[in-house]
């Protein structure tokens, strides 16, 4: 990889954006995309991106794995939304799918191959015990009991409560009342979220998917948008960057297709007062995958869009993650987003004090 | 508590009675779930159009004489486990 | 930074052992030189790197970490001694959580002719030990002694996986007196599971890594001192619980890896044997054996 300054990464990006192109990669750059699109969970997509191209058979082979299980991940998702729907269904809370089970239930196009986890909704902040209070009714039990430390945190400070797992299936559901933690300084208005929201069906490609009850909505097209964009620039370190890009890529070259997109994005964006982070995840988008987007929304490149393309450009041929420098500024500026400097310096505490108990416990393991 | 109609899946399922237990795979969420033989047996007399847990208590009466539940009355207990066959998919509630 | 690396096949799959530091990939050489080692003009299935924990620690009181494909959180940092262990580890769970091809089992196989026996059981049940007893001992081809392979096929195949048997403490004795130190391992002792040594299958086992079997019997191994000797069927469920439950894919498979397993337990019979003794071990499986014809 070395020799030609050609990253792993990039190959990704690449394959991702051209799927024709892998056609020509040698088994030593094959090994590479592999590595590290295993590393940054898109080689479901990777495999749906290349479905009619010519490739190697062992490739074929491991990226139709990928494919199949993610349609299995898919199905379960479904499971747990259409539950999740039932449960909710008589309490008029008007229910907004966040993200991958957003995709699903809209089919949009960042679906094939993306790999789906817990279950995200948000409701209206005052619907939250209500909300709670219906879930818990049918099934579904937090993870983190009241009274703990976890419980106070998630409750007083963070977007969303402690998830909740159902006590038969499993299946996680993370309650959210707006799209930032409560701490950080940029405040985006939920109740414009559930006035703009729409019916999942009103977005999907020929209006087809599953029933859902009437209370069950998606975000509008440009705050979907801004949200994955947020979740890009709030996640501190860029992990998961190059899915997330790829989210918004996909996302961008089919809501601009409306007429009138970047004009009502960009009021959403000010009505947020998520203008910024919105064109950094455009101009990152663009840097990965040439995702279009107006100079004027897009805005220009700064030391943070550098810091994080060398963080999404630097795997090496086996996935991991190359500059360490890069990636501890990012993940200190992370954390000064999201939080108050008070809240800061507590918050890594008690997470510094929880590994040095962990590390103590262990001790005993490692000396025998 | 007994207004609800239950419908038994069966598209989603796949019912392997084994010598001793009935195990049921559900497609959706892949989950496969181990039917005790009472569940079994309240199961396979589900109606395809679906029927309320009181109608479910007389067909096991006309079938197997009295139907009795250790712990509180019986459409009590039927309808509570039909509600745990609706939350793992296996049954679907209708209004 | 020069990176040492390695390819080898083991059964089905292909990986790639790498690291910067020498003595561990040196070691995997050896322990793997019977087996096919794959070329640099094949795309193979897992990569697995052992890596300093911090960088410095490359040179300075080595220690290293792993990195793969499929990875569990927090893995324990081990010495560079230990090497060799962390790749097996790491080999393993690229097995467990992540190949798709076939139901993968935490069991142990063995196999007479084409017909297969399935060892099931938790860690420390003795499967590595019965497994290695019975192709040292009892003249079994050698399948496998932590993961087997079941192909989601009509009929249902076992495919071989024969890595090198990993014995921990006292069986490590127990197959010193039968087996020519040749065929071990360096010994690895203060490891978390106290001295672990690799054991290479028969030579034929490694060669036949391609045959696969039938399975006709699964038992569930039960060492406790001072037991007498018995064995016990399970019923059908039963059995299906233990082999669900020692399947580390089975789930994400759907519907095939159900249906495999169904009709496993309805075509093959199983059973828990109790034993305190490896010769009794041995004649309550030939018993068994001869019973299921």
């Amino acid at each position: 990889m070395g020799e030609s300054g050609v990253t792993p990464s990039l190959i990704l990006h690449e394959a991702l954006r051209h799927p024709s192109t892998i056609g020509t990669l040698g088994t030593r750059q094959w090994n590479a995309l592999i590595r590290v699109a295993r590393a940054e969970m898109l080689m479901a997509t990777l495999g749906e991106r290349a479905a009619g191209t010519d490739v190697p058979d062992k490739a074929r082979l491991l990226l139709d794995e990928a494919r199949a299980a993610a349609r299995r991940n898919h199905d379960a998702a479904r499971f747990e939304v259409l539950r999740m729907a039932d449960a909710l269904r008589d309490s008029g809370i008007p229910v907004v799918l966040m993200k991958g089970s957003a995709y699903l239930m809209a089919l949009l196009p960042p679906l094939p191959g993306r790999n789906i986890g817990d279950l995200d909704i948000m409701v209206p902040r005052e619907s939250l015990a209500d909300t709670e209070r219906a879930l818990k009714g049918a099934g579904w039990l937090s993870v983190k009991p009241r009274g703990t430390y976890d419980d106070a945190y998630y409750r007083q400070w963070m977007h969303e409560l402690p998830p909740l797992a159902h006590e038969m299936r499993g299946g996680v559901i993370d309650l959210h009342h707006t799209i930032l933690p409560l701490t950080a300084r940029l405040t985006p208005r939920p109740e414009r979220i559930f006035e703009h929201a729409v019916r999942p069906a009103a977005l999907a490609p020929g209006g087809e998917t599953d029933a859902l009850p009437d209370n069950i909505f998606v975000m509008s097209p440009p705050e979907m948008l801004l949200h994955s964009a947020t979740h890009l620039a709030y996640d501190g370190d860029f992990q998961g960057g190059a899915r997330n890009l790829w989210d918004i890529d996909r996302l961008v070259r089919h809501f601009a297709k409306a007429e009138g997109f970047w004009d009502e994005l960009t009021i959403a964006a000010a009505a947020h007062d998520l203008t910024v982070p919105l064109a950094r995840a455009l101009r990152l988008a663009e840097a990965l995958y040439e995702t279009p987007s107006p100079p004027s929304v897009r805005g220009r490149g700064d030391i943070v869009d550098r810091l994080a393309l060398r963080k999404l450009r630097g795997h090496d041929e086996y996935g991991q993650g190359a500059a360490p420098g890069a990636q501890f500024l990012l993940f200190l500026r992370g954390h000064w987003l999201r939080m108050p400097p008070l809240m800061l310096a507590r918050h890594l505490w008690t997470k510094w004090r929880a590994r040095r108990g962990e590390g103590r416990r262990e001790a005993p393991q490692n000396a025998r | 508590m007994s207004g609800a109609r239950y419908i038994p899946a069966r598209a989603d399922l796949r019912v392997e009675p084994l010598e001793d237990l009935t195990l049921v795979f559900h497609r959706l969420s892949g989950e496969t779930h181990i039917l005790s033989p009472e569940m079994e047996m309240m199961f396979s007399h589900l109606p395809d159009a679906g029927i309320h847990p009181a109608g479910l208590l007389r067909t096991l009466e006309t079938e197997y004489g009295a139907v009795e539940a250790e712990d509180g009355d019986a459409l009590a207990v039927i309808s509570q486990r039909l509600e745990e066959l609706a939350a793992l998919g296996l049954v679907i509630r209708a209004a | 930074m020069t990176m040492q690396h390695m390819r080898v096949r083991i059964g089905p799959a292909t990986f790639d052992i790498r690291s910067p530091f020498r003595a561990p990939v040196e070691a995997a050489r050896r322990l793997y030189a019977e087996y096919p080692q794959g070329s640099d003009d094949e795309i193979f299935d897992f990569a697995v790197a052992a890596v300093p924990t911090v960088w410095w620690r490359r040179w300075y009181r080595r220690s290293m970490t792993f990195r793969a494909d499929y990875m569990m959180e927090d893995i324990v940092p081990i010495e560079e001694r230990l090497g060799l262990l962390g790749f097996e580890m790491a080999v393993n769970m690229q097995m467990a959580l992540g190949y798709r091809r076939d139901i993968v089992l935490h069991a142990a196989s063995a196999a007479q002719g084409d017909r297969a026996i399935i060892i099931v059981g938790d860690s420390g049940a003795g499967k590595s030990t019965l497994s290695a007893l019975l192709s040292y001992s009892a003249g079994w081809r050698h399948l496998g002694d932590e993961l087997a392979l079941i192909a989601m096929d009509d009929p249902i195949t076992l495919k071989p996986y024969p890595r090198p048997i990993g014995l921990k403490n006292q069986s490590i004795a127990v197959m010193r007196e039968r087996v020519d130190g040749s065929r071990f391992g360096p010994e690895l002792t203060g490891t978390m599971k106290g001295t672990v040594r690799h054991l290479l299958p028969p030579a034929g086992a490694i060669a036949n890594m391609d045959v696969p079997a039938r399975p006709a019997l699964i038992v569930s191994p039960h060492f406790a001192e001072g037991v007498a000797p018995r064995t016990e069927q399970m019923s059908q469920s039963e059995a299906y619980m233990r082999l669900s439950v020692a399947s580390t894919n089975q789930l994400q498979l759907g519907e095939p890896g159900f249906d495999t397993l169904i009709r496993l337990v309805r075509e093959v019979p199983a059973y828990d044997l109790h034993y305190s003794d490896s010769e009794d071990a041995l004649k309550l499986v030939a018993d068994l054996w001869a019973k299921a014809g």
